[in-house]
């Protein structure tokens, strides 16, 4: 009766301390990964990586997730695109650049640290802007990109 | 600070990214908001209605937010949690408030929107 155990030698598993420096390695890696992961799977959080890039208003998207009975009608968008004329969102800069209806507002925008999940990304105007107000969160809503505001919930895509 | 657990949107949870309760540096420009609407508070530059009608049984004078429809769709969507002036809290049905739900622009604040809240505050009165 010779077992590997009895006799000192590996198995066929490989030696104790590489099982369990593999697991050591899988736990550490799970730990260090959560917070990110976690992040990613928060409704409504963003990182300063996905929102760097120039954005505009997605009328088409607003229609195809908020059409129906309680939602958004014809009339509603062709408001805010009177409104919201030429609405661009530079954010590939230091300053955030917001152009609408022929007026350009920049800003600083940053990203607000929060408890054990990704940053908020908030930029806030140096005036009031047509329907954004003060200032505008980026958030997602069911995988895509939209802009908060007080009163303003408008789903945007990148400029071409 | 009065929080609606069935308002989903992050601008209105508590303690949200974007609604910060505990955050004293949290940025002024984002503003930390409530889960529910005031009479007053909704109607811009308009002067407080009298304390008399205030105290009112009658008159709705809180209720769940309702600034834009955009941030509706995030709460409940079948009526509105309403308080009125003597204290008393009610829930009022769709079929009193779905015409004046649809004069409430989609975006966007201002006093333009008086009249639409305005409106919408006759329909909860009881």
């Amino acid at each position: 009766m010779t077992s590997a155990r009895k006799t000192g030698h590996p198995g066929p598993r490989g030696p104790l301390f590489l099982r369990w420096g593999a697991l050591a390695i899988i736990i550490v890696a799970l730990a260090s990964a959560w917070r990110p992961l976690a992040a990613w799977m928060a409704p409504g959080t963003l990182s300063v990586t996905e929102v760097r890039g120039v954005w505009t208003l997605d009328p088409e998207a607003m229609r195809r997730r908020w059409g129906g009975d309680f939602g958004i009608t014809d009339q509603d968008l062709e408001h805010l695109q009177q409104r919201l004329a030429g609405l661009r969102i530079d954010l590939s800069g230091p300053e955030a650049v917001v152009t609408v209806a022929g007026t350009t507002v920049t800003h600083a925008w940053h990203s607000t640290p929060d408890q054990g999940k990704a940053p908020a990304v908030t930029v806030s105007w140096k005036q009031p802007v047509p329907v954004l107000g003060t200032g505008t969160s980026f958030t997602r809503i069911d995988g895509h990109l939209a802009i908060a505001s007080e009163g303003a919930l408008l789903l945007v895509r990148r400029a071409p | 600070m009065l929080y609606c657990p069935s308002n989903t949107f992050v601008n209105y949870r508590y303690n949200s990214a974007t609604n910060r309760a505990s955050d004293p540096f949290y940025p002024i420009a984002s503003r930390l908001r409530a889960g529910y609407a005031l009479c007053w508070g909704v109607r811009w530059g308009q002067p407080l209605p009298s304390a008399t009608r205030m105290m009112s049984g009658s008159t709705a004078i809180i209720t769940d937010v309702c600034d834009v429809r955009a941030i509706m769709l995030y709460q409940h969507r079948k009526g509105a949690n309403t308080v009125y002036g003597d204290g008393h809290a009610a829930w009022v049905g769709w079929s009193k408030i779905s015409t004046a739900y649809g004069g409430i622009p989609w975006s966007g604040i201002s006093q333009v929107n008086n009249a639409a809240m305005q409106a919408y505050f006759t329909a909860l009165a009881q």
